[in-house]
């Protein structure tokens, strides 16, 4: 959805997905522009609790592929989707 | 377990020595720190690239001295950092200073029932994300007192219908797009 241009369906995707972008790609920045638009739209309370979120999956990410939690067969339908190779995936 | 004191088998000392270098890889390092050894190793790709970890990897940590429990121990204060580090840099806050570290020993505390099986490192029974470290109970303890105020409570989990300030969809849809962006397909 992001990719084509389309509005995503959830209420606030846009600024749902910048906002993880932002954290999950720039390490050393506070996602300060990402934050001040969810912010903006949805307040400060639903924007805190969206940060929390994207932080617990960091911590879950690095927990699974850490441990080298194996990928569930159901999933690799949705690998392939995204674009990588399920076998490939060194779990 | 708090995660700047004592460990299960790792100081206090040593712990903050992961802390530190987790957050040099997130600051730009582009290698571990070498003063570090094997332990610096597994935080810096860790934080950086834990979706690169593999178990050829793993297994050369354990045959430089990084056994799988203590390597399981990174991976707990790893990752419970991201998390902290993230929500602290996610509202705009300072990073948060570490203290001096305590001399207490580790407590030791293993699981009974920790086994290696289909992962890299013993786990306990049938293992959902929420519970990969519990071979070492009180890490376990810990990542799940992050995980239940931040995402949702373990007896929620399979309510498609929850939600608190957000959605259910809301919560999964950043949940989603984080562990895409991870490579995470767990």
């Amino acid at each position: 959805m992001i990719a084509s241009g389309e509005p995503p369906l959830v209420p606030f995707g846009f600024e749902l997905a910048a906002l993880a972008q932002a954290m999950g790609t720039n390490w050393t920045q506070p996602p300060t522009v990402a934050r001040e638009a969810l912010v903006a739209v949805a307040g400060p309370e639903f924007a805190e609790r969206a940060i929390g979120v994207a932080a617990t999956f960091q911590m879950m990410n690095r927990l699974l592929d850490g441990v080298g939690a194996p990928v569930n067969k159901s999933l690799h339908p949705l690998a392939k989707e995204l674009g990588f190779e399920p076998l490939d995936i060194p779990r | 377990m708090n995660l700047v004191g004592p460990g299960t088998l790792l100081t206090a000392t040593e712990r903050h020595q992961v802390i530190r270098d987790a957050r040099a890889g997130w600051a730009g390092a582009t290698v571990s720190n070498q003063t570090s050894g094997v332990m610096g190793e597994a935080a810096h790709w860790l934080a950086v690239d834990a979706e690169g970890m593999t178990e050829e990897i793993v297994a050369d940590f354990e045959s430089r001295g990084l056994d799988r429990l203590r390597y399981l121990e990174i991976v707990g204060v790893v990752a419970r950092l991201s998390n902290v580090d993230f929500y602290v840099r996610g509202i705009g806050a300072s990073e948060v200073v570490l203290p001096e570290p305590l001399p207490d020993a580790p407590n030791g505390r293993l699981h009974p029932d920790a086994l290696l099986t289909n992962m890299w490192v013993p786990t306990v029974g049938r293992s959902f994300a929420p519970q990969v470290v519990d071979a070492l109970p009180d890490e376990g303890e810990a990542v799940r007192d992050l995980h239940e105020p931040m995402y949702m409570l373990m007896s929620d989990m399979g309510d498609n219908t929850y939600g608190d300030l957000l959605t259910r969809a809301q919560i999964e849809y950043l949940a989603a797009r984080t562990s895409y962006l991870n490579e995470c397909f767990y």
